[in-house]
């Protein structure tokens, strides 16, 4: 299973939740970026953003026929990365399962790898 | 061009520091302005010195001013603004109340009339009589008795009729004052002073039927 | 804890701790009740739900277990350890907040734990190797009900609405808001329970007029009476008894057990089992005619027999005790029962169905029973909550009163009331005193709350001393003592000599409550992420402060731009940039900072406009319309 170009794969639920917001924004073949950014109690946080162009040294993938975007340099941090989509009465988003994470931050919203 | 409200120099804005007109709001910056504590409680509700306000337009004003100033609404604002708005519905609180009770009302307008109170006035015989019966009356009721609260409420009643007529006559003191006379004569403020000190009394003697009530009422149980 | 995102626009991603223009504030709305606490939040679909633990259920019991080694265990698991550990296991603390020893040992019959007199006259709480403070205990409850909330949100909260009994007096107040403090939460309101029962209630029904609320809970009785309307909750009175509840249902049972067995010195174990017996005895008794119990610590397996008919006429009394209170507060409201639009039952207490018949006895109706009584004031503090935090729309105008006279000990024990019950607040009173010996440099003031007209007989808040009054013939130095209750309805009393101007100012609280540092001290010991709160915390009231700036500034520009040339244009333009800049980041030292520093920059901006307005002025008027 552990590879080193695993990559980053989103499930069937994450997949079809991207594709609708996508479609909703009205582009609807585009793509969706996720990265890191240094910041927070712990170290480093995720990002997750429309891309709307694709990067020198930028790796693509798809899952499920969305094509997923993941800055070269973050690469190493987030291989293997699983992004899920949870919904509960109370809030909604995508979750990030990263096999290199070690520790968050109290609140959360940080990592340590 | 629209025509602006005049710009008063005096006064800067604590948030943008310009010029403001005295109001709720900056003009410039939309912060919340502190109150102005000279101004009377009528002209905070955009009221005329009086009696008898306006209940609805009172009552319309109040509910508006406070959807703009209560502390709900600041709850997300700097500390600045959200002391302005303790200090403005601490205001807004106490001018209602002043304004929609007729003794404080009365009360408050002998005030900015500038009437001062000459110490006790000597009580006159009639009102004199008028309290011994009361006492009497009440000093006959035992709250612990079976017929107790029949008789409070007759109590009550007969003196409830008393507010209601010294009210009256207060409203018609003031009505005369402000038609004849520039200013209010000290007679005229003088009667109206000794109303609103008989209005107390017999608010006071309501509160002691009501006290003597919640006893006979604990013992019906 | 699990952080959910959201795919933002390409740039537009957010730092932690930061939140976006639209983004909400997570927020909650706390019921911290005597037997049971729930949190409540608004859901994503808009409407405000309970948010339960992970097999479903939402109330917590306010219950807290002490065991060895600093362990405490809260809500249902110190529940289970209340008949094996009685003595180390807390129940209802919600009855010893802002009380003295004296007052809980006249009031409560029976306690499984040690009691003393900690500072202040605060009680302490002996709970084996522990020694706490009610204000500790009810923090280890919201503890709880803050992590549960934040999980099922999906991030720290920014703020709690928390309810109390709206008859609670001030030292109680203090201690539920310092409770919050103690578990690191931010309290947006201290609301009282019956308004936000209305609240939800209201909201849910679209009810118009008078309604009277009557909340028996399990340690406290409320009845309030509102006003409703479109967008405005005016409570017009409001009474009750802060010790009077469903725990004093059970103790009648308790006691009626013990008198049936002989058992006259029970120890702590068989009082918690006897308890447990008696909570399930009333509840059955909701619904059956008559319950057979198995008698406490009884090996032989002996049972006890209760009926409707006896337990009834056994706690007629204490039920009867709410009814002239309802009266009252209809006579301070001025208004009959027949005027009401209907009674709204809040509370697990008014199942019992007594308390049902005497209240639609006493208002001539049947009661209205169609919320979940347990749930609708964590529902209504909930909606409250969004409302403060600026994430729904503030349509909603909320107006309460003092639910106590508040006044000042004078000569003769007498109470001198300074605000009166049932004033709306926020409000402010102030009353003139003056020395009565001659020479006098001091003056002591005895804060007090309550209807007595004895002081003696009142609530004791707080006692002070105004010193420096310089020495003048009796009766010529005038006194000036405020008593202003914030929105919260929590006092602050300060005190002035008006022809010196001597002042002190206190925020009541030391008779029963905690100081600041004591506070702090307990924030250190109990918080683990405390400081990444405080710090995010801090960080959030500059920024609100730094916006505030930049929009004023932002406005001025536009209004008085053309008073600048380019170069100062530009200066005034950098400052704000600069100032914008450190709102990005994660110092809140460094937004102040620069809040002082745009200050500095941009005098000779506001000075400039203050003169353009002066020549305006001048010149378009004559000099005496401008005094």
């Amino acid at each position: 299973m552990t590879t080193a170009a695993q990559g980053i794969s989103l499930t069937e639920r994450a997949a079809r939740q991207a594709k609708s917001m996508l479609a909703k924004r009205g582009t609807p073949d585009g793509a969706i970026r996720i990265g890191t950014t240094t910041a927070g109690c712990s170290g480093f946080s995720y990002k997750l953003e429309y891309a709307d162009q694709v990067e020198d040294g930028d790796l693509v993938y798809e899952s499920f026929g969305v094509r997923v975007v993941l800055d070269g340099k973050s690469a190493l941090l987030l291989d293997g990365t699983l992004v899920d989509f949870d919904s509960s009465p109370f809030k909604s988003g995508f979750k990030f399962s990263n096999p290199k994470e070690k520790e968050r931050c109290g609140c959360g919203e940080s990592f340590k790898v | 061009m629209n025509p602006t409200p005049p710009r008063i120099h005096s006064q800067a804005c604590w948030s943008c520091r310009g010029p403001t007109p005295a109001g709720l709001f900056c003009t410039t910056c939309n912060a919340l302005l502190p109150p102005d504590m000279g101004a009377n409680r009528f002209a905070l509700f955009g009221l005329e010195p009086s009696y008898e306000p306006d209940a609805a337009i009172l009552e319309k004003n109040h509910r508006a001013l406070q959807k703009q100033l209560h502390p709900d609404f600041f709850a997300q604002r700097g500390p600045t603004e959200r002391r302005l708005s303790l200090e403005w519905t601490t205001r807004l609180n106490e001018a209602w109340q002043t304004l929609t009770d007729p003794v404080a009302r009365a009360g408050y307008l002998l005030e900015l009339l500038g009437w001062k109170s000459t110490g006790r006035p000597a009580l006159d015989p009639e009102f004199l009589e008028e309290v011994m019966t009361l006492r009497e009356a009440l000093e006959e009721v035992d709250p612990l008795a079976p017929d107790a609260l029949p008789k409070l409420a007759t109590l009550k009643t007969t003196a409830r009729g008393r507010l209601k007529v010294e009210e009256s006559q207060i409203a018609h003191w003031f009505r005369r004052a402000h038609s004849h006379e520039h200013p209010p004569s000290t007679d005229a403020l003088g009667e109206i002073a000794r109303l609103v000190d008989r209005m107390r009394y017999h608010r006071r003697y309501l509160e002691e039927l009501d006290r003597l009530e919640d006893r006979a009422f604990d013992q019906d149980a | 804890m699990d952080v959910l995102l959201e795919i933002a626009e390409p740039g537009q991603s957010l730092l932690p701790h930061q939140t976006g223009p639209g983004s909400r504030k997570r927020v909650v709305g706390i019921d911290l009740g005597t037997t049971f606490s729930l949190v409540a939040a608004i859901s994503l679909e808009g409407k405000p739900l309970c948010i339960p633990d992970d097999d479903g259920v939402c109330a917590v019991p306010s219950v807290v277990h002490y065991g060895a080694g600093q362990t405490v265990r809260v809500g249902q698991a110190a529940r289970e350890m209340a008949l094996s550990h009685p003595e180390s296991t807390i129940a209802s603390v919600k009855r010893y907040m802002g009380r003295g020893v004296e007052d809980i040992r006249a009031r409560m019959a029976t306690i499984p734990h040690g009691l003393e007199a900690g500072e202040g006259g605060m009680v302490r709480i002996l709970a084996g190797e522990a020694n706490v403070s009610p204000v500790e205990v009810s923090a280890e409850i919201l503890k709880l009900l803050k992590k549960r909330a934040e999980e099922a949100l999906g991030g720290s909260l920014q703020g709690a609405v928390i309810t109390v009994p709206a008859y609670f007096d001030d030292a109680q107040r203090q201690a539920t808001k310092d409770a919050a403090r103690v578990a690191g939460l931010e309290v947006l309101r201290l609301l009282n329970e019956p308004t936000a029962a209305a609240l939800a209630y209201g909201l849910d029904k679209g009810s118009e007029g008078l309604y009277a609320i009557y909340d028996l809970g399990g340690g406290t009785f409320d009845i309030s009476l509102l006003k409703l309307e479109k967008e405005l909750f005016q409570v017009m009175a409001t009474g009750g008894d802060s010790a009077l509840g469903g725990d004093d249902l059970d103790q009648w049972i308790v006691q009626r057990i013990m008198t049936e067995t002989g058992v006259s010195d029970p120890d702590p174990g068989w009082i918690q089992a006897c308890r447990k017996i008696a909570r399930e005895v009333k509840e059955e008794l909701s619904e059956a005619n008559a319950v057979t119990f198995p008698l406490p610590g009884s090996a032989t397996g002996q049972t006890g027999h209760i009926t409707r008919e006896a337990f009834d006429s056994g706690v007629r009394d204490l039920i009867w005790r709410t009814i002239p209170i309802c009266r009252r507060v209809l006579k301070d409201a001025g208004v009959a029962p027949e005027a009401l639009q209907g009674v709204v039952l809040v509370g697990g207490s008014t199942r019992v169905p007594l308390v049902r018949q005497m209240v639609a006895e006493f208002f001539g109706r049947e009661p209205l029973v169609d919320l979940d009584p347990d749930q609708v004031v964590a529902l209504g503090a909930a909606h409250q909550a969004e409302a403060l935090a600026g994430n729904a729309p503030a349509e909603m105008l909320l107006l309460d009163v003092t639910p106590l006279s508040l006044g000042i000990e004078t000569m003769g024990d007498l109470m001198e009331r300074i605000v009166p019950r049932n004033a709306p607040i926020p409000t402010a009173r102030a009353q003139e005193f003056t020395t009565f010996k001659d020479g006098q440099t001091a003056m002591a003031i005895h804060v007090v709350q309550g209807e007595r007209e004895l002081a003696s007989q009142c609530r004791s808040l707080a006692r002070f001393e105004l010193r420096g009054i310089p020495p003048m013939t009796a009766g010529a130095a005038r006194i000036r003592v405020t008593y202003q209750v914030d929105a919260d309805g929590l006092l602050t009393v300060s005190a002035r000599e008006e022809t010196t101007g001597v002042e002190q100012s206190i925020t009541v609280k030391p008779s029963y409550g905690l100081t600041d540092d004591e506070i702090a001290n307990m924030l250190q010991e109990a918080m683990q992420h405390g400081e990444a709160d405080m710090l995010a915390r801090l960080f959030n009231e500059a920024k609100v402060e730094a916006d505030r700036v930049l929009a004023a500034a932002g406005a001025a520009l536009r209004e008085d731009g053309d008073l600048l040339n380019d170069e100062e244009l530009k200066q005034v333009k950098g400052a704000m940039l600069a100032l914008w800049e450190t709102t990005q980041g994660q110092s809140a030292d460094a937004i102040n900072d620069r809040i002082q520093k745009m200050d500095a920059q941009t005098r000779f901006f506001a000075q400039r406009r203050m003169d353009r307005s002066l020549k305006q002025a001048m010149t378009g008027r004559k000099v005496d319309d401008f005094e």
